[in-house]
């Protein structure tokens, strides 16, 4: 049964330069208790995509698109609406936990005003629960954190009093957005042990942010790999790994030590920078970069393909046999 | 806290003796002296002369300058040139009340005004409603006091016959609108243009977008995460902002005739009645040293970051 | 206020192409309806001001005996009627505009260059010369402003209009000081000064190619809010009696005897007090829209 389903989502943004589109034709099903990664570099997409289901782009952008949550049309509702539905049934985790908290209201007012709000709950009840989800998140000494000021956390306490805001109400979609990029590599594998805890002992499906394939590896049982605004491979988390399809997810993978295709060889960047948003090639957006480019490339943008049993992949290459 | 605030006077003694110095040499050092209108008249160069020995103006400046010194410990601001048989202290404790009670019934009326107007024009960030509300405060910052009060004198005073043009009244409430609003109206535009740049500024930060993802309502969002982080530009306005008021607006005190010290300055500047002017000056800066004290403590309670130390 | 994530508009579109900030910050300022038309504003005053008492056949102090304080009339010819002594109003108003527009530019221009200096000096000097410098301003700004150039103009025995914009800049520079200390040790903190230092680039080239364009901007926005600042002091000033003395006239002093005037002759006060609001909004309007094309947030 899926919880989230996202067809043909397109973000624009209009700017002092005309029009940028961020994201163009993202589709995804999410399962109930799924852990389902996005990959990509900055800039491709992959934030905005969820921004854009929940109503939080910035006043210049637009989406379009459908965005159905337990089968509720969500994209583009009315803020009544959404405010039921955001920290209620989606909760979200931002990448810098240093500025994501606000700085003059104590940890535990923050972590229970949501479930206040959409429950009804009063302060008691709203903290008893609180306890519950600080024990869930590993703080320890929950009660003093909870009446501390974020300042007083270090910056892997204040990622787990995110995650444990977001997850007051017991949401059915979980979006993580790069959680762990702004933090030390230890507390970055004590963050990710709280998510895997998390997907292993409750329903709550969730959706991972990163440019960091490791994080991916770990924890997601799915992964889309975004560049340019576009899904450019999709599938289960083997054979993204393995059977790698698209020579962006090979580039990706090559990049990162531990993941080489070959050991033996040296860490391979990927040659070139990213499109700009405005000034997309008009084919395939990787096949400036690309190793493996044909003439065709240029012009044809490459549908998702499908390769049994459930890999996509976008490259002109895939219609080969 | 304690000896925060303790090293915080501490460090204002030698300011406010700076300036007591500066401001002495400066008009110490100007041509001609107070009796000087007199001394080309028929008055008896001897008087001048002894006038000038009674308030110890034969004696060289630094004599001077530590004899004014020796009275400011204890409170004596020195007597008045200009008015005889008044003290300095006694001009500013007939003037400084009304010039307060002025002043910050304005500051209060602009506080009060000026954030709502703030607040509503970010709410509605480009949109009519916001450019209305801000070309009024543009309207407010630039129509000078000296032009909105003796229109408002001649409207409400003259045409309508409702309220006083002048005069004081022992501050009935009456007397106090028009000064109050003339006041009040570049507050109001200052205020509502500071409120609306800081929550806007605010509301594009990282918790604001924590805020929404909770699924806040707007009301919650904005008062209880915006705008205590939009107050901390707003406190930085108003502590010089109160000084300012509180010493008096020359201009409203002229106009509606009113007793207090503003008027009292421009008279004594006029007058080179150089006690007074001195005696003013010197309230206005230990008001300003004290509020911005008060406004870095404001600054703790509104951010708890600050409050470490 | 509903966006969340708003970075990503500009970042976009600065990646999309390699136009100069400068290019940028025009192109939003031509954008801005209400600061480009204010400029026209000020244009045309500045030229009027100029030009309509040159031209005039009548002179600012010219006694028209016949007609004392008749109100604005095109028959006989006095647009902005006279006042009390029977002077012409039209050219007077102009006139005045000559000296208010003047006493603000100079006054800003003295305080720009005090200002600048004394910012830069003690930014770039820094250590415990530039906090003593910051100290000193410290104890100037517990003056009250108004109150500091009444005390000077008084002082200096000042009925002169070199005088009082001398006076208005003496004082006014503080906040400029301020700005270009701030600004100057800030961008010397920024991680590409660091980064041009490593590569061994000589300090003068530093300074004109980073140090200097990052200040450059918010001076210009200052000094476009300190001219009207500066013309409404000079106005107070005038109105108190402690400015421009008569046969000369400005702004605040038309409007000082406009008020005394307010019953019998309210047209007085409306002409001076028009044009006089109207420079303050159009400085104003230039000065935000500066602000925001140079300092773009999307608000």
């Amino acid at each position: 049964m899926s919880v989230l389903v996202c067809t043909d989502l397109n973000v624009r943004f209009r700017t002092d330069y005309g029009e940028i589109q961020a994201v163009r034709d993202f589709s995804l099903t999410l399962a109930k208790g799924e852990c389902v990664g996005v990959v990509g570099e900055s800039g491709s997409g992959k934030s905005q995509t969820f921004m854009a289901m929940l109503g939080l782009l910035a006043d210049n952008g637009r989406a379009t698109g459908s965005v159905k949550l337990d089968g509720q049309e969500i994209l583009n509702a009315p803020r009544s609406l959404l405010n039921t539905v955001r920290g209620s049934r989606v909760g979200m985790i931002f990448q810098d936990p240093m500025s994501s908290l606000t700085p003059f209201l104590k940890v535990g007012e923050q972590m229970c005003e949501g479930l206040m709000h959409h429950q009804g709950l009063s302060m008691s009840a709203a903290r008893a629960r609180a306890m519950e989800v600080l024990e869930l998140v590993r703080i320890p000494d929950a009660k003093r954190r909870f009446n501390q000021y974020p300042h007083e956390l270090s910056g892997g306490m204040k990622q787990r009093v995110m995650i444990g805001q977001a997850i007051m109400c017991k949401p059915a979609v979980l979006v993580a957005d790069e959680p762990t990029t702004a933090l030390d590599v230890t507390v970055q594998a004590q963050i990710l042990e709280i998510l895997e805890g998390l997907k292993a002992h409750t329903d709550t499906a969730i959706v991972m942010i990163t440019h960091d394939l490791g994080v991916v590896a770990g924890i997601c049982d799915r992964v889309q790999v975004m560049y340019a605004g576009r899904v450019v491979e999709e599938g289960p988390i083997d054979d993204i790994f393995h059977r790698t399809r698209h020579p962006y997810t090979q580039g990706l993978l090559r990049s990162v030590p531990g993941f080489e295709l070959d050991p033996t060889q040296p860490l391979a960047a990927i040659a070139g920078q990213p499109p700009a948003p405005d000034a997309l090639p008009p084919g395939c957006a990787f096949a400036p970069r690309c190793g493996y480019v044909t003439p065709t490339c240029a012009t044809t943008v490459p549908p998702l393909a499908v390769r049994p049993p459930a890999q996509r992949a976008a490259c002109v290459l895939e219609a080969l046999p | 806290m304690l000896s925060y605030i303790l090293r915080r006077l501490l460090i204002a003694i030698p300011t406010i003796l700076l300036i007591v110095v500066l401001s002495f040499l400066i008009i110490t050092a100007a041509p001609g002296g107070p009796f000087d209108a007199q001394e080309g008249g028929d008055i008896d160069p001897e008087i001048i002369a002894n006038l000038r020995a009674a308030y110890n103006l034969d004696k060289p400046i630094s004599t001077q300058l530590f004899l004014y010194m020796k009275g400011l410990v204890t409170g004596d601001l020195g007597p008045s040139f200009a008015f005889r048989g008044r003290s300095v202290s006694e001009i500013i404790a007939n003037g400084f009340p009304v010039s307060a009670q002025l002043g910050l019934s304005a500051i209060g009326v602009g506080l009060v005004i000026g954030m709502l107007f703030g607040v509503f024009a970010a709410m509605r960030k480009n949109t009519a409603a916001d450019y209305a509300v801000m070309s009024l405060s543009m309207t407010g910052i630039a129509v000078p006091t000296f032009v909105t009060a003796p229109f408002l004198a001649l409207i409400f005073g003259l045409y309508l016959k409702l309220l006083p043009i002048a005069g004081w009244g022992d501050g009935a409430l009456r007397n106090m609108i028009l000064p109050v609003t003339a006041l009040a109206l570049p507050k109001i535009g200052v205020i509502a243009r500071i409120t609306r740049g800081a929550m806007l500024e605010v509301s594009r930060a990282n918790h604001i977008r924590t805020a929404r993802s909770k699924g806040l309502p707007e009301s919650i969002v904005i008062w209880r995460h915006t705008l205590r982080a939009a107050l901390i530009p707003i406190v930085s306005y108003l502590g010089p902002a109160i000084a300012g008021v509180m010493t008096g607006s020359v201009i409203i005190e002229q106009i509606f005739g009113l007793p207090g010290i503003g008027r009292s300055f421009v008279e004594g500047a006029l007058n080179r009645d150089y006690p007074v002017v001195m005696g003013i000056t010197i309230l206005y800066a230990t008001l300003i040293i004290v509020l911005n004290l008060i406004t870095d403590l404001i600054y703790r309670v509104l951010d708890p970051r600050i409050r470490k130390d | 206020m509903t966006g969340a994530s708003p970075t990503v508009s500009l970042e976009m579109a600065a990646r999309a192409a390699g136009r100069s900030p400068w290019q940028d910050a025009w192109r939003r300022f031509k954008r801005n309806r209400a600061a480009m038309v204010s400029i026209g504003v000020i244009v045309v005053l500045a030229l009027s001001s100029i030009l309509v008492p040159a031209l005039s056949s009548r002179a600012i102090e010219d006694v028209h005996w016949d007609y004392l304080t008749i109100a604005p009339s095109l028959a006989d010819g006095f647009w902005f009627g006279t006042d009390v002594n029977g002077r012409d109003l039209f050219v007077r108003t102009f006139y005045a505009g000559r000296i208010s527009l003047a006493i603000g530019v100079l006054a800003t221009g003295v305080a720009l260059i005090i200002g600048v200096i004394y910012g830069a000096v003690a930014g770039y000097v820094g250590g415990w010369v530039g906090n003593v410098m910051m100290r000193f301003c410290d104890v100037l700004y517990a003056l009250p402003t108004l109150f500091f150039i009444v005390i000077l103009v008084t002082v200096l025995g000042a009925k002169n209009i070199l005088f009082v914009f001398m006076c208005i800049g003496a004082v006014e520079w503080l906040t400029m000081a301020r700005i270009v200390r701030g600004q100057t040790l800030s961008v010397r903190q920024k991680e590409y000064i660091e980064a041009a230092r490593a590569i061994g680039l000589p300090t003068r080239i530093i300074l004109r190619r980073y140090i200097i364009p990052n200040v450059i901007g918010p001076v210009i926005v200052y000094v476009t809010l300190l001219i009207p600042v500066n013309i409404l002091i000079e106005s107070y000033l005038s109105f108190l009696g402690l400015g421009v003395q008569e046969p000369m006239t400005s702004w605040g002093l038309l409007i000082s005897q406009g008020a005394a005037e307010l019953e019998n002759a309210p047209w007085m006060i409306l002409f001076p007090a028009t044009f006089l609001t109207l420079t303050l909004f159009c400085f104003n309007f230039i000065g935000d829209g500066l602000r925001d094309a140079l300092d773009p947030k999307d608000y």
